[in-house]
Protein backbone atom coordinates (compact mmCIF):
# COMPACT_ATOMS: atom_id res chain seq x y z
CA UNK A 1 0.00 0.00 0.00
CA UNK A 2 2.75 2.28 1.04
CA UNK A 3 5.08 1.34 -1.96
CA UNK A 4 1.67 1.39 -4.31
CA UNK A 5 1.10 5.26 -2.97
CA UNK A 6 4.40 6.16 -3.26
CA UNK A 7 4.48 4.66 -7.42
CA UNK A 8 1.45 6.46 -7.74
CA UNK A 9 2.52 9.67 -6.11
CA UNK A 10 6.01 9.32 -8.69
CA UNK A 11 3.76 9.13 -11.60
CA UNK A 12 1.82 11.85 -11.06
CA UNK A 13 4.45 14.16 -10.32
CA UNK A 14 6.12 12.84 -13.99
CA UNK A 15 2.46 13.31 -15.06
CA UNK A 16 1.82 17.02 -13.98
CA UNK A 17 5.59 18.30 -15.00
CA UNK A 18 4.93 16.92 -18.55
CA UNK A 19 1.61 18.38 -18.33
CA UNK A 20 3.37 21.60 -17.66
CA UNK A 21 5.75 21.44 -19.86
CA UNK A 22 2.74 20.54 -22.90
CA UNK A 23 1.45 23.52 -21.17
CA UNK A 24 4.27 25.81 -21.91
CA UNK A 25 5.20 24.68 -25.24
CA UNK A 26 1.57 24.63 -26.34
CA UNK A 27 1.49 28.79 -24.97
CA UNK A 28 5.12 29.53 -26.50
CA UNK A 29 4.72 28.38 -30.02
CA UNK A 30 1.10 29.80 -30.32
CA UNK A 31 2.74 33.14 -29.41
CA UNK A 32 5.25 32.22 -32.38
CA UNK A 33 2.89 31.58 -34.99
CA UNK A 34 0.65 34.77 -33.97
CA UNK A 35 3.91 36.84 -34.17
CA UNK A 36 4.95 35.63 -37.62
CA UNK A 37 1.46 36.27 -39.01
CA UNK A 38 1.39 39.53 -37.60
CA UNK A 39 5.02 40.64 -39.29
CA UNK A 40 3.67 41.06 -42.99
CA UNK A 41 1.28 43.50 -42.28
CA UNK A 42 4.17 45.63 -40.33
CA UNK A 43 6.50 45.34 -42.96
CA UNK A 44 6.34 43.40 -46.26
CA UNK A 45 8.89 40.83 -46.76
CA UNK A 46 10.83 40.08 -49.82
CA UNK A 47 8.02 37.01 -50.72
CA UNK A 48 5.31 39.30 -50.42
CA UNK A 49 6.56 41.92 -52.51
CA UNK A 50 7.51 39.31 -54.74
CA UNK A 51 3.55 38.24 -55.66
CA UNK A 52 2.84 41.95 -55.82
CA UNK A 53 2.03 43.13 -59.15
CA UNK A 54 5.12 45.44 -59.23
CA UNK A 55 6.53 46.08 -62.37
CA UNK A 56 10.35 44.51 -62.27
CA UNK A 57 11.65 48.25 -61.90
CA UNK A 58 10.48 48.56 -58.22
CA UNK A 59 13.68 48.59 -55.87
CA UNK A 60 13.65 47.88 -52.79
CA UNK A 61 15.48 50.29 -49.87
CA UNK A 62 19.00 50.16 -50.47
CA UNK A 63 20.51 49.11 -47.28
CA UNK A 64 21.57 51.60 -44.32
CA UNK A 65 18.97 53.60 -45.80
CA UNK A 66 15.94 55.08 -44.04
CA UNK A 67 12.28 54.28 -44.50
CA UNK A 68 9.41 56.00 -46.02
CA UNK A 69 9.31 59.11 -44.02
CA UNK A 70 8.21 58.35 -40.66
CA UNK A 71 4.42 58.28 -41.12
CA UNK A 72 2.24 60.96 -38.87
CA UNK A 73 -0.80 59.62 -36.76
CA UNK A 74 -3.49 60.58 -39.10
CA UNK A 75 -7.09 61.06 -37.38
CA UNK A 76 -8.30 58.04 -39.49
CA UNK A 77 -6.03 55.69 -40.10
CA UNK A 78 -5.91 54.28 -43.86
CA UNK A 79 -6.29 50.07 -43.89
CA UNK A 80 -3.19 48.39 -45.60
CA UNK A 81 -3.16 47.03 -48.87
CA UNK A 82 -1.76 44.03 -49.01
CA UNK A 83 -1.47 43.98 -53.05
CA UNK A 84 0.63 46.47 -55.64
CA UNK A 85 4.01 48.30 -55.94
CA UNK A 86 4.76 50.38 -53.34
CA UNK A 87 7.46 53.28 -52.89
CA UNK A 88 10.42 53.39 -50.16
CA UNK A 89 12.47 56.28 -49.57
CA UNK A 90 15.66 56.32 -51.82
CA UNK A 91 18.34 59.07 -52.57
CA UNK A 92 17.00 61.71 -53.62
CA UNK A 93 16.47 62.77 -58.03
CA UNK A 94 18.24 65.65 -59.34
CA UNK A 95 15.73 67.85 -62.01
CA UNK A 96 17.30 65.66 -65.23
CA UNK A 97 15.19 63.03 -63.81
CA UNK A 98 12.17 64.59 -64.28
CA UNK A 99 12.72 65.41 -67.74
CA UNK A 100 10.28 62.63 -69.36
CA UNK A 101 7.88 63.62 -66.44
CA UNK A 102 4.34 64.96 -66.79
CA UNK A 103 2.38 66.38 -63.60
CA UNK A 104 -1.70 66.65 -63.78
CA UNK A 105 -3.78 68.02 -61.48
CA UNK A 106 -6.21 70.21 -60.10
CA UNK A 107 -4.95 74.06 -58.04
CA UNK A 108 -2.81 72.22 -55.86
CA UNK A 109 -0.79 70.40 -58.37
CA UNK A 110 -0.49 74.21 -60.31
CA UNK A 111 0.88 75.35 -56.61
CA UNK A 112 3.33 72.48 -57.34
CA UNK A 113 4.44 74.14 -60.75
CA UNK A 114 4.26 77.66 -59.43
CA UNK A 115 6.46 77.27 -55.86
CA UNK A 116 8.20 73.55 -56.28
CA UNK A 117 11.01 75.21 -58.53
CA UNK A 118 10.87 72.18 -60.74
CA UNK A 119 10.91 73.20 -64.41
CA UNK A 120 12.24 70.31 -66.47
CA UNK A 121 8.61 68.46 -66.63
CA UNK A 122 5.34 69.33 -68.25
CA UNK A 123 2.99 70.47 -65.98
CA UNK A 124 -0.97 70.15 -67.01
CA UNK A 125 -2.93 71.29 -64.06
CA UNK A 126 -6.15 73.73 -63.50
CA UNK A 127 -7.60 75.03 -61.01
CA UNK A 128 -11.19 72.92 -59.50
CA UNK A 129 -9.94 70.60 -61.70
CA UNK A 130 -11.50 66.98 -61.19
CA UNK A 131 -11.55 63.20 -62.26
CA UNK A 132 -14.38 63.73 -64.38
CA UNK A 133 -13.36 67.03 -66.34
CA UNK A 134 -9.95 66.09 -66.87
CA UNK A 135 -11.32 63.84 -69.47
CA UNK A 136 -14.06 66.12 -70.55
CA UNK A 137 -12.92 69.68 -69.68
CA UNK A 138 -11.40 71.41 -72.63
CA UNK A 139 -9.08 73.89 -70.49
CA UNK A 140 -5.55 73.99 -72.12
CA UNK A 141 -4.48 74.92 -75.60
CA UNK A 142 -2.83 71.37 -77.25
CA UNK A 143 0.34 71.43 -78.85
CA UNK A 144 -1.89 71.89 -82.07
CA UNK A 145 -3.04 75.06 -81.23
CA UNK A 146 -7.03 73.46 -80.22
CA UNK A 147 -8.84 73.26 -77.29
CA UNK A 148 -8.29 70.14 -75.15
CA UNK A 149 -8.71 68.37 -72.16
CA UNK A 150 -6.15 67.61 -69.29
CA UNK A 151 -5.78 63.83 -70.60
CA UNK A 152 -5.61 64.62 -74.02
CA UNK A 153 -2.42 66.98 -72.97
CA UNK A 154 -1.06 63.97 -71.40
CA UNK A 155 -1.58 62.37 -74.42
CA UNK A 156 0.57 64.21 -77.02
CA UNK A 157 3.99 62.68 -76.28
CA UNK A 158 5.10 59.67 -74.74
CA UNK A 159 6.20 60.30 -71.16
CA UNK A 160 7.78 57.86 -68.69
CA UNK A 161 6.39 59.27 -65.57
CA UNK A 162 3.05 60.61 -64.61
CA UNK A 163 2.36 62.18 -61.55
CA UNK A 164 -1.60 62.65 -60.81
CA UNK A 165 -2.93 64.78 -57.95
CA UNK A 166 -6.92 64.70 -58.13
CA UNK A 167 -9.97 64.50 -55.53
CA UNK A 168 -10.09 67.05 -53.20
CA UNK A 169 -12.26 69.23 -55.48
CA UNK A 170 -14.71 65.76 -55.45
CA UNK A 171 -14.55 65.06 -51.71
CA UNK A 172 -18.25 65.25 -52.05
CA UNK A 173 -19.09 62.05 -54.16
CA UNK A 174 -19.06 59.17 -52.37
CA UNK A 175 -15.99 56.97 -52.43
CA UNK A 176 -16.92 53.95 -55.04
CA UNK A 177 -18.45 56.84 -57.08
CA UNK A 178 -14.91 58.64 -57.09
CA UNK A 179 -12.85 55.62 -57.89
CA UNK A 180 -14.91 54.66 -60.56
CA UNK A 181 -14.30 57.95 -62.04
CA UNK A 182 -11.10 57.96 -61.35
CA UNK A 183 -10.75 54.34 -62.46
CA UNK A 184 -12.06 55.29 -66.03
CA UNK A 185 -9.42 58.26 -66.37
CA UNK A 186 -6.32 55.59 -65.41
CA UNK A 187 -7.70 53.15 -67.61
CA UNK A 188 -7.68 56.14 -70.57
CA UNK A 189 -4.16 57.49 -69.27
CA UNK A 190 -2.81 54.12 -69.13
CA UNK A 191 -4.11 52.94 -72.99
CA UNK A 192 -2.48 56.24 -74.23
CA UNK A 193 1.08 55.37 -71.87
CA UNK A 194 1.48 51.82 -71.52
CA UNK A 195 4.45 51.74 -70.82
CA UNK A 196 4.69 54.94 -68.27
CA UNK A 197 5.21 54.61 -64.78
CA UNK A 198 1.92 56.27 -63.13
CA UNK A 199 2.58 57.74 -60.00
CA UNK A 200 -1.25 58.38 -58.24
CA UNK A 201 -0.93 60.98 -55.13
CA UNK A 202 -3.41 60.66 -52.34
CA UNK A 203 -5.31 63.73 -51.18
CA UNK A 204 -3.32 66.06 -49.16
CA UNK A 205 -4.15 66.62 -45.74
CA UNK A 206 -6.33 70.08 -44.65
CA UNK A 207 -5.97 71.98 -41.58
CA UNK A 208 -7.68 70.64 -38.16
CA UNK A 209 -9.41 73.85 -38.42
CA UNK A 210 -11.06 72.87 -41.72
CA UNK A 211 -11.39 69.29 -40.91
CA UNK A 212 -13.34 69.95 -37.51
CA UNK A 213 -15.42 71.87 -39.44
CA UNK A 214 -16.82 70.76 -42.47
CA UNK A 215 -18.50 67.59 -43.10
CA UNK A 216 -16.64 67.12 -46.68
CA UNK A 217 -13.11 68.29 -46.08
CA UNK A 218 -12.14 66.57 -42.72
CA UNK A 219 -9.74 64.05 -42.22
CA UNK A 220 -11.85 61.09 -42.26
CA UNK A 221 -12.82 61.18 -46.09
CA UNK A 222 -9.72 62.20 -46.81
CA UNK A 223 -8.30 59.20 -45.48
CA UNK A 224 -11.10 56.87 -46.63
CA UNK A 225 -10.34 58.16 -50.60
CA UNK A 226 -6.68 57.66 -49.70
CA UNK A 227 -7.40 54.13 -49.03
CA UNK A 228 -9.59 53.88 -52.02
CA UNK A 229 -6.65 55.57 -54.01
CA UNK A 230 -4.19 53.52 -52.74
CA UNK A 231 -5.94 50.19 -53.72
CA UNK A 232 -7.13 51.10 -57.27
CA UNK A 233 -3.38 52.24 -57.71
CA UNK A 234 -2.65 48.73 -56.31
CA UNK A 235 -5.18 47.10 -58.95
CA UNK A 236 -3.60 49.23 -61.74
CA UNK A 237 -0.40 48.49 -61.25
CA UNK A 238 0.49 51.96 -60.52
CA UNK A 239 2.34 53.88 -57.75
CA UNK A 240 0.79 55.59 -54.97
CA UNK A 241 1.74 58.49 -52.80
CA UNK A 242 1.37 58.83 -49.49
CA UNK A 243 0.79 63.07 -49.41
CA UNK A 244 -0.44 63.16 -46.02
CA UNK A 245 2.23 61.60 -44.28
CA UNK A 246 4.51 63.48 -46.74
CA UNK A 247 3.13 66.72 -45.67
CA UNK A 248 0.88 66.47 -42.77
CA UNK A 249 2.54 67.77 -39.03
CA UNK A 250 2.73 65.89 -36.28
CA UNK A 251 -0.72 65.49 -35.09
CA UNK A 252 -1.49 64.33 -38.95
CA UNK A 253 -3.02 67.71 -40.12
CA UNK A 254 -1.54 70.39 -42.64
CA UNK A 255 -0.23 72.82 -40.22
CA UNK A 256 -2.20 75.61 -39.43
CA UNK A 257 0.68 78.63 -40.21
CA UNK A 258 1.29 77.48 -44.02
CA UNK A 259 -2.52 77.32 -45.03
CA UNK A 260 -5.44 80.33 -44.95
CA UNK A 261 -8.01 78.41 -46.16
CA UNK A 262 -7.26 75.11 -44.84
CA UNK A 263 -6.92 73.37 -47.70
CA UNK A 264 -4.03 75.18 -50.24
CA UNK A 265 -0.87 75.74 -48.65
CA UNK A 266 2.89 78.24 -48.87
CA UNK A 267 5.49 77.29 -50.74
CA UNK A 268 6.95 76.00 -48.23
CA UNK A 269 5.11 72.96 -48.26
CA UNK A 270 5.53 72.81 -51.74
CA UNK A 271 9.48 72.10 -51.30
CA UNK A 272 8.33 69.52 -48.68
CA UNK A 273 6.50 67.33 -51.35
CA UNK A 274 8.89 68.28 -53.98
CA UNK A 275 11.59 66.48 -51.71
CA UNK A 276 8.99 63.44 -51.35
CA UNK A 277 8.26 63.40 -55.38
CA UNK A 278 12.46 63.37 -55.35
CA UNK A 279 13.13 60.65 -53.11
CA UNK A 280 9.90 57.95 -53.69
CA UNK A 281 10.38 56.57 -57.22
CA UNK A 282 10.23 53.44 -59.23
CA UNK B 1 -4.55 133.83 -57.24
CA UNK B 2 -2.38 134.14 -60.19
CA UNK B 3 0.41 133.28 -57.07
CA UNK B 4 -1.11 130.43 -55.89
CA UNK B 5 -1.47 128.86 -59.25
CA UNK B 6 2.08 129.72 -60.26
CA UNK B 7 3.35 128.46 -56.47
CA UNK B 8 0.73 125.01 -57.36
CA UNK B 9 2.85 124.25 -60.25
CA UNK B 10 6.14 124.62 -58.79
CA UNK B 11 5.02 122.30 -55.32
CA UNK B 12 1.75 120.72 -55.21
CA UNK B 13 1.54 119.42 -58.22
CA UNK B 14 5.01 118.66 -58.56
CA UNK B 15 4.14 116.41 -55.42
CA UNK B 16 1.74 114.22 -57.83
CA UNK B 17 4.22 113.18 -60.56
CA UNK B 18 5.22 109.39 -60.57
CA UNK B 19 8.29 108.32 -60.05
CA UNK B 20 10.48 107.58 -63.00
CA UNK B 21 12.61 104.35 -61.03
CA UNK B 22 10.99 102.28 -58.50
CA UNK B 23 12.97 99.63 -56.17
CA UNK B 24 10.58 96.70 -56.69
CA UNK B 25 11.87 94.47 -54.00
CA UNK B 26 10.75 97.63 -51.26
CA UNK B 27 7.84 98.52 -53.28
CA UNK B 28 6.39 94.23 -52.82
CA UNK B 29 7.66 94.71 -49.28
CA UNK B 30 5.53 97.57 -48.72
CA UNK B 31 2.95 96.07 -50.34
CA UNK B 32 3.08 92.92 -48.09
CA UNK B 33 3.32 94.63 -44.62
CA UNK B 34 0.12 96.85 -45.74
CA UNK B 35 -2.40 94.45 -44.22
CA UNK B 36 -3.62 94.68 -48.24
CA UNK B 37 -3.53 90.79 -48.31
CA UNK B 38 -5.31 88.06 -46.27
CA UNK B 39 -3.23 85.33 -48.32
CA UNK B 40 0.38 84.17 -47.94
CA UNK B 41 1.89 85.25 -50.78
CA UNK B 42 5.16 83.71 -51.89
CA UNK B 43 7.73 84.71 -54.95
CA UNK B 44 7.52 82.95 -58.49
CA UNK B 45 10.54 82.86 -60.65
CA UNK B 46 10.48 85.16 -63.75
CA UNK B 47 9.57 81.99 -65.69
CA UNK B 48 6.56 80.86 -63.96
CA UNK B 49 5.77 85.01 -64.43
CA UNK B 50 6.00 84.63 -68.25
CA UNK B 51 3.94 81.81 -68.69
CA UNK B 52 0.91 83.80 -66.56
CA UNK B 53 1.58 87.28 -68.19
CA UNK B 54 2.71 86.24 -71.65
CA UNK B 55 6.37 88.56 -72.05
CA UNK B 56 9.31 87.59 -73.63
CA UNK B 57 12.71 87.15 -71.40
CA UNK B 58 14.13 90.39 -73.27
CA UNK B 59 11.36 92.33 -72.65
CA UNK B 60 11.14 92.41 -68.91
CA UNK B 61 14.30 93.83 -67.53
CA UNK B 62 13.27 93.11 -63.47
CA UNK B 63 9.98 91.96 -61.82
CA UNK B 64 8.91 90.88 -58.58
CA UNK B 65 5.81 88.52 -58.48
CA UNK B 66 4.25 86.93 -55.78
CA UNK B 67 0.91 84.54 -55.56
CA UNK B 68 -1.52 83.16 -53.41
CA UNK B 69 -1.88 79.93 -51.99
CA UNK B 70 -4.56 79.80 -54.65
CA UNK B 71 -7.13 79.69 -52.64
CA UNK B 72 -7.87 83.83 -53.47
CA UNK B 73 -6.85 85.68 -56.46
CA UNK B 74 -4.38 87.72 -54.53
CA UNK B 75 -1.25 88.62 -55.92
CA UNK B 76 1.64 91.49 -56.30
CA UNK B 77 3.24 91.56 -60.17
CA UNK B 78 5.59 94.58 -60.34
CA UNK B 79 7.41 94.77 -63.84
CA UNK B 80 10.01 96.78 -65.14
CA UNK B 81 9.96 96.35 -68.90
CA UNK B 82 12.39 97.12 -71.43
CA UNK B 83 11.08 99.91 -73.63
CA UNK B 84 7.64 101.10 -73.49
CA UNK B 85 5.85 99.68 -76.05
CA UNK B 86 6.96 95.91 -74.08
CA UNK B 87 5.06 97.59 -71.08
CA UNK B 88 1.98 98.52 -73.19
CA UNK B 89 1.74 94.98 -74.33
CA UNK B 90 2.51 93.60 -70.62
CA UNK B 91 -0.78 96.12 -69.07
CA UNK B 92 -2.70 94.43 -71.96
CA UNK B 93 -2.08 91.05 -70.95
CA UNK B 94 -2.37 91.98 -67.11
CA UNK B 95 -5.90 93.29 -68.24
CA UNK B 96 -6.75 90.13 -69.80
CA UNK B 97 -5.17 87.99 -66.43
CA UNK B 98 -7.79 89.76 -64.51
CA UNK B 99 -10.48 88.30 -66.80
CA UNK B 100 -8.89 84.57 -67.02
CA UNK B 101 -9.10 85.07 -62.81
CA UNK B 102 -12.76 86.12 -62.74
CA UNK B 103 -13.36 83.09 -65.22
CA UNK B 104 -11.71 80.91 -63.20
CA UNK B 105 -12.87 81.76 -59.96
CA UNK B 106 -16.17 82.91 -60.35
CA UNK B 107 -17.54 79.40 -59.78
CA UNK B 108 -14.69 77.98 -57.78
CA UNK B 109 -14.06 81.40 -55.11
CA UNK B 110 -17.46 83.81 -56.11
CA UNK B 111 -16.21 85.87 -52.94
CA UNK B 112 -13.29 86.28 -54.92
CA UNK B 113 -14.99 88.90 -57.23
CA UNK B 114 -14.70 92.17 -55.44
CA UNK B 115 -11.07 91.64 -55.39
CA UNK B 116 -10.99 91.31 -59.10
CA UNK B 117 -13.35 94.38 -59.54
CA UNK B 118 -11.13 96.10 -57.33
CA UNK B 119 -7.47 95.24 -59.49
CA UNK B 120 -4.80 97.65 -59.55
CA UNK B 121 -3.50 97.47 -63.20
CA UNK B 122 -1.17 100.47 -64.13
CA UNK B 123 1.45 101.41 -66.16
CA UNK B 124 3.76 104.26 -65.56
CA UNK B 125 6.67 104.14 -68.41
CA UNK B 126 8.42 101.24 -68.64
CA UNK B 127 6.41 99.61 -64.98
CA UNK B 128 3.76 97.71 -64.81
CA UNK B 129 2.07 96.85 -62.17
CA UNK B 130 -1.18 93.88 -61.80
CA UNK B 131 -1.92 93.87 -57.79
CA UNK B 132 -5.03 91.85 -56.85
CA UNK B 133 -5.52 92.38 -52.59
CA UNK B 134 -8.21 91.79 -50.16
CA UNK B 135 -7.97 96.02 -49.15
CA UNK B 136 -7.28 97.93 -52.67
CA UNK B 137 -7.27 100.81 -50.63
CA UNK B 138 -4.45 99.68 -48.69
CA UNK B 139 -2.66 98.73 -52.03
CA UNK B 140 -3.32 101.92 -53.18
CA UNK B 141 -2.11 103.76 -50.38
CA UNK B 142 1.04 102.35 -50.73
CA UNK B 143 1.28 103.11 -54.83
CA UNK B 144 0.61 106.75 -53.70
CA UNK B 145 2.91 106.81 -51.23
CA UNK B 146 5.86 106.14 -53.52
CA UNK B 147 4.67 109.07 -55.82
CA UNK B 148 6.16 111.36 -52.98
Amino acid sequence: MTHSNKKNKGLRAVFFVLLVLLVVLIVYFSKKEGSILARPSETPSPAATDETVAPPSVAETPAGESETPTATPSPSPSEAVTSGPDLTARDPMNDDYFSDAAFMGNSLMDGFRLFSGLTTCDYYAATSMTVVGATTKACITLDNGTPGTLVQGLSQEAYGKIYILLGINEIGYDVDTFIDYYSQMLDEIIAAQPDCDIYVMGLTPVSEAKSSSSDTFNMKRINDYNTALHQLAADKGCYYMDLVSALAGPDGYLPASETTDGVHFSAKVYQTWLDYVRTHYA
Amino acid sequence: MAFCMIFGMFTGCTQKVKPSEYDLDALSQQLQESAAFSDILSPVTKEIAASFYGFADADVTDCVVLCSTGATTEEIALFKCASEEAAAKLKANADTRVETQRTVYESYAPGEMPKLDDAIVTQNGLYVFYIVSADASKAQAVLDSQNK
